[in-house]
């Protein structure tokens, strides 16, 4: 399973444009966060984590307006 | 460089010594020169008459690449404003050339500040390119030849100062041997 | 002309402007409604430097004549420095209710002692059993500190604690992300720890010992506190793909060791006539005083693997966010998660965002419904703990989100939970049980978001 998931992200990735600096108008918008409400995701955590037997995977990463 | 007076027959040889002298160190000072590129020219339009490099040309300009939705961008400005109050009475003129897209998303921050300084906007980022900009905020020090001198990638408080400091000597420098391209220390 | 590689002098002073950093979740125990997530920044998007941004939110959360959860939550974060960042966060839970603890129904009334080994409760003949007496408070802090290392790259240092009546854990993390030279990529890994200590009301319960009649003269055979140990690490990529498309990738694998059983979980013994266990069968498989139950025994050990990926892709104006992760661990669980978000914007600072989650798993290996005599004779682990079962998990909801001036925002979400289970139970007579009825919960959350 997990080679199929990685073959598929390597896919994808090769999608890329590279994206200049002055182009990160969208990408520093606080919507397009990868986690824009930090605290229901927090909280949604929670909830599954006590209901489920799966836990954690989720990383916030990079990204934003890349600036500095 | 000194021109040594000489008298006639002794003298025409000597004088093509010298040309050849001359033409030597004239060749050799442009090779230290052109160790720092040009700056790219421009004539973009501000919110009233567009602003153009070349008219600056004999003043220490600071050319500063922004953006609203860019934070550290932002956070530069009021240090922009008090660079430009300093040397007020010195020639150094700072550009602030935006990249919005949106041009009335930089018009609202213009608005809230007192900015002592042109705006200009380059919405395709054409000049942007040209200055081979890679982060955001991007600054570059232009001398009074119209040379890059230095570039300044990000805004940070802890280089404030000495950015500050490099002005100063450049300015300095600029005064003291007008038509002399002279290195800064880093 | 391009100055794109140009040699010239390039001052670039230390630091790095952090967006968001890797987050690595900490576990710390597999009860309910109870846990310590740790946390790395995720710094402001747009506070200013020295200035607070405090995110506050109450979550609601309410299961069809079960459980319910108050959770106020508090977090605060501020630029110290150029791109250096601490956060604090503050939780508090309250729990009330009932939850099923691993009996199964019966077409016979039960009789079941209470967790503190005090008393009894009785359940109706085709009843659910529930433990009513179940009350429960936390209180969990951490706090992240990020500083850059160079202006591409950056570490993140964390700790956290947890704390209720029963149950303590305390844990620490560190990341490493590095930004490519266009900040299009970032490359993270970080390392997670965590030790936790059960001290369970009236002692742990001995693995597999039947249950004991609190009025009887035996003893409940008991342990006393245990311990757990838990180690995380994750590596992670996040790749712009385009102007407004953002996705990252995961990888996580965690292994816990030591006490990992649930110390008040247990299961029902069914006698041959499809009933619990009675009569002079239940007193030579458990002593005079036993009732028909034993407590659950878990393995020692758990190794985790996660695959996780989210994107978020700007339209004209809306947005979505859609993520999906693969769990896989050696106790025979596999999970699906996929979650999805549209924003729509409403213009004025509203919004308005439905959510989609759909979950499946597999059952746990050691996982039954039930066991005969022979079967706790010989089976090495098992769990009725219904968390551990194949499931299906499906939640629809919708968020309304508002900005108030510059500097806040305020959100409110209500959403519906529901949770199928898949059951088969060869040892019960099962005729008109309803063995693994759904779960269906109400979860509200309210938001508001301010600099300060």
């Amino acid at each position: 399973m997990f080679r199929i998931l990685l073959i598929t992200s390597l896919l994808s990735l090769s999608a890329c444009a590279s994206v200049q600096p002055w182009e990160k108008d969208l990408l520093a918008k606080p919507s397009m966060a990868l986690v824009a409400d930090e605290n229901e995701i927090f909280l949604d955590e929670h909830i599954y984590f006590s209901k489920e037997a799966s836990t954690g995977g989720q990383g916030v990463g990079g990204g934003g307006c890349g600036c500095n | 460089m000194e021109l040594i007076a000489l008298n006639s027959s002794a003298q025409n040889i000597n004088k093509t010594m010298l040309a050849a002298l001359f033409i030597l160190l004239l060749l050799l000072s442009k090779t230290a020169r052109s160790d720092y590129p040009i700056a790219p020219q421009f004539k973009l339009p501000t919110q009233d008459t567009p602003i153009q490099l070349s008219r600056l040309q004999g003043k220490l300009v600071y050319v500063d690449f922004w953006a609203s939705w860019c934070r550290p961008c932002k956070n530069s400005f009021p240090w922009m404003i008090s660079m430009k109050e300093k040397f007020k009475d010195m020639p150094f003129e700072i550009v602030a050339i935006n990249l919005d897209k949106d041009k009335a998303l930089a018009e609202e921050f213009i608005k809230s500040l007192a900015i002592n300084f042109p705006v200009a906007f380059d919405p395709t980022a054409k000049i942007a390119e040209q200055y081979g900009v890679e982060g955001m905020p991007s600054s570059y020090l232009v001398d009074s030849d119209g040379r890059l001198r230095i570039r300044y990638t990000g805004f940070w408080n802890k280089s404030k100062d000495e950015k500050e400091q490099t002005i100063k000597q450049l300015l300095q420098q600029m005064q003291n041997a007008p038509n002399t391209t002279v290195s800064v220390e880093e | 002309m391009q100055l794109k590689n140009t040699q010239y002098a390039e001052v670039n002073t230390q630091t790095n402007k952090t967006d968001n950093d890797n987050k690595l979740s900490i576990k710390s125990k597999l009860t309910m409604a109870t846990c310590a997530l740790l946390q790395a920044s995720a710094p402001a998007a747009q506070a200013e430097t020295g200035e607070w941004d405090i995110d506050t939110a109450f979550l609601y959360y309410s299961e069809d004549a079960r459980i319910s959860v108050f959770e106020p939550v508090i977090s605060a974060e501020k630029e110290i420095d150029d791109d250096e960042f601490v956060k604090f966060k503050l939780v508090y839970d309250a729990l009330t209710g009932s939850t099923p603890y691993g009996a199964a129904p019966s077409s016979v009334e039960q009789t079941i002692t209470n967790p503190s080994g005090n008393s009894t409760y009785s359940v109706a003949p085709g009843e659910l059993p529930l433990n009513s007496s179940f009350r429960d408070t936390r209180v969990a802090f951490s706090g992240d500190w990020t500083i850059p290392l160079d202006r591409l790259k950056r570490i993140t240092v964390g700790a956290n604690l947890s704390t209720e009546y029963d149950f303590n854990s305390i844990g620490a993390s560190a990341n490493y992300a590095q930004d490519s030279s266009d900040r299009n990529q970032t490359y993270s890994v970080g390392l997670g720890i965590s030790s936790d200590t059960w001290d369970p009301v009236g002692g742990k319960n001995t693995e597999f010992a039947y249950m004991i009649d609190p009025d009887g003269s035996t003893p409940q055979p008991k342990g006393g506190t245990d311990t757990k140990s838990n180690f995380d690490v994750m590596f992670g990529l996040t790749q712009v793909i385009n102007r407004s498309t953002i996705m990252q990738f995961n990888l996580g694998h965690s292994t816990s060791s030591g006490y990992l059983t649930d110390p008040y979980r247990y299961i029902s013994i069914i006698g041959t006539d499809g009933l619990p266990l009675s009569g002079v069968d239940l007193v030579n498989a458990g002593g005079a005083d036993a009732f028909p139950y034993v407590y659950e025994k878990r393995p020692d050990s758990r190794a985790r693997n996660t695959f996780f990926w989210r994107t978020a892709h700007h339209f004209t104006e809306d947005v979505v966010n859609v993520s999906y992760r693969y769990f896989t661990d050696d106790w025979g669980i596999d999970s699906h998660t996929l979650d999805f978000r549209y924003r729509f914007e409403l213009g004025g600072g509203h919004y308005l965002q439905p959510h989609l989650r759909y979950y499946t798993q597999s059952e746990a290996d050691f996982y039954t419904n039930s066991l005969t005599v022979a079967e706790a004779n010989n089976v090495e682990f098992a769990s009725a703990d219904y968390r551990l079962r194949e499931l299906v998990t499906t939640t629809l909801g919708l968020k309304y989100g508002v900005g108030i001036g510059k500097n806040s925002e305020f959100t409110v979400r209500a959403e519906l939970m529901n949770q199928t289970y898949t059951v088969t139970d060869p040892n019960l007579d099962a005729n008109n049980l309803e063995l693994a009825p759904d779960l269906d919960a109400v979860i509200v959350q309210f938001g508001y978001n301010f600099f300060w």
